[in-house]
């Protein structure tokens, strides 16, 4: 039996089992001091250090230090917003291998070894009107806690948040709650639609072209929210994947939004839709062999930025039944 | 294509061995920079090249960004499209730097989030008050309760706007873009 992944707003088992693992995760030490930690980075990561006060970071907190590390590594050429988790044809596996990583820890220390990882189909909520979308049933007591304002209620009352990203710098903070400012950018008109996933499913469609950066057409740019040509008076604005980022707010925001379990929700959500894609187009991965302008470190078999956990490639979780799978990709 | 189900350490203790390691997956350190337009003293660059009708375009853009006279810490990047982008808010691109100047404040204000105790660790407080004169602090060092807002900070250290450049000495490090995080 592997794990089943499904709908937080369907399955009130998934959402309390997940929300059950996520505050013991956020509770449980790591082991591992702020001093510790710069000490053994300073070595493979030149020039990188936390900021800010000395405390033992939890379980939870090294994640949010795996994907803001991950985001600080170049990979070339260089190219606006490109690097070894984001902005190119590593977005994906990355960010499959990273989940897989949270989930593992779940069903540790749930003690069930075949808690999934749930959903969050925020094409629903992106149905609503723009006004209430902040106040669906993801959000409440009930569910994840405010959608505004800190986190004061619910299951996820006493979670933590010890690492911030302020600037391009990494910063641990006096422990405090989580910060969200969900439907409050102006700039943002709303979650993304069901017609959203539906043109970055579009038929035919390469997993990535060339560049192989943020204006690459392609199904991992349209899920990763880079471009929209349907929207071309919104150049550069969030979509996808970026827009739930962006619309959430708060802790969601910085490199640090792994402080957010929202986080996780959203990523698997574009890794249910890119899963859509490989079983309907064939489990490729591009660039391959022969193709130009690779960027280094995003190869097929490319060793991935790995903190926690065994590395993995891209060309290893190409195909994730061996972990998990979805109720549904439809 | 793996089929092996891999249980990445998540039952013991093998899962933090990449960490103590120093991670896998890095690029080399000895020429890596970093992954995003770093800036110096508020300044950054972004060139973009196109080709069109087999003539080559190429436009450089300069930012020199200062709020309330202090450098912007970190650079902005010009995407294809025209947008700007800001390292610290990955997610946002916007037509306008003045409009995502405005987000890195609605973001992270003017203020530290927290006072850096970790510069003494790795030696960066080299003036710092709680250090005896003349004395690389050790790590482990222990400010107890001396508050780094309380007095001023020698060797580039300036806690009153932030995000400004990294509160330390650039030139004391040598990777390519001769900044730190």
């Amino acid at each position: 039996m592997t794990a089943v992944r499904a709908n937080i707003q369907t399955s009130a088992e998934a959402r309390q089992k997940f929300l059950a693992g996520v505050v013991a995760l956020n509770a449980e030490q790591s082991g591992y001091t702020t001093s510790q930690l710069n000490q053994l980075l300073a070595p493979s990561i030149p020039g990188f250090r936390l900021y800010g006060v000395d405390q033992q970071l939890t379980t939870w907190d090294l994640f949010v230090l795996w994907h803001f590390v991950s985001m600080q590594m170049p990979s070339s050429p260089s190219r606006p917003m490109r690097n070894l988790a984001h902005g190119g044809p590593i977005f994906l596996p990355w960010h499959r291998m990273f989940l897989l990583r949270l989930e593992q820890q779940i069903q540790r220390v749930t003690g069930d070894a075949e808690a999934g990882l749930p959903y969050w189909d925020w094409t629903v909520d992106g149905g609503l009107p723009t006004d209430q979308q902040h106040a669906s049933s993801m959000w409440g007591e009930s569910g994840l806690g405010e959608s505004r304002g800190d986190v004061v209620s619910g299951v996820l009352s006493p979670f933590r948040v010890r690492l911030v990203g302020h600037g391009t710098q990494l910063w641990s903070i006096a422990p405090r709650p989580l910060q969200r400012a969900a439907g409050t950018d102006t700039g943002v008109p709303g979650l993304p639609t069901p017609d959203d996933a539906k043109w970055a499913l579009e038929e035919g469609l390469a997993y990535d072209s060339l560049p192989w950066d943020v204006s690459s057409d392609g199904f991992r740019n349209r899920v990763e929210g880079w471009i929209d040509p349907r929207r071309p008076q919104q150049a550069g604005s969030p979509q996808m994947h970026n827009r739930v980022h962006v619309w959430v707010g708060g802790d969601m925001g910085p490199g640090s939004s792994p402080n957010d379990p929202l986080f996780y929700l959203n990523h698997c959500n574009i890794d249910r839709l890119w899963e859509a894609w490989l079983a309907r187009g064939g489990r490729v991965y591009l660039p391959g062999a022969g193709d130009e302008g690779v960027p280094s470190g995003q190869g097929l078999n490319d060793t991935m930025v790995t903190l926690l956990g065994e590395p993995l490639r891209p060309a290893d979780v190409l195909d994730a039944s061996a972990w998990y799978s979805y109720d549904t990709t439809a | 294509m793996s089929l092996v189900r891999d249980e990445g350490g998540g039952g013991s203790a093998d899962f933090t061995a990449a960490l103590r390691a120093g991670g896998y997956g890095l690029p080399d350190p000895s020429t890596a920079g970093h992954g995003h337009s770093h800036g110096t003293n508020g300044v950054s660059s972004s060139v973009r090249t196109a080709v069109h009708n087999g003539h080559e375009i190429r436009i450089e853009t300069t930012y020199a960004i200062t709020i309330d006279g202090k450098p912007l810490e970190g650079g902005l990047e010009v995407l294809d499209n025209g947008a700007v982008h800001y390292h610290g808010l990955p997610q946002y691109a916007l037509p306008s730097a003045i409009d995502l100047c405005k987000r890195v404040l609605d973001y992270f204000g003017t203020r530290p989030p927290a006072v850096d105790e970790l510069g003494c660790l790795v030696g960066e407080h080299s003036d710092c008050c709680a250090c005896p004169p003349g004395e690389t602090p050790a790590p482990g060092h222990d400010h107890g309760a001396h508050d780094h807002a309380d007095h001023d900070h020698a060797a580039g250290h300036d806690h009153a706007a932030q995000p400004t450049q990294p509160a330390h000495d650039h030139a004391g490090h040598s990777h390519e873009h001769g900044g730190a995080h």
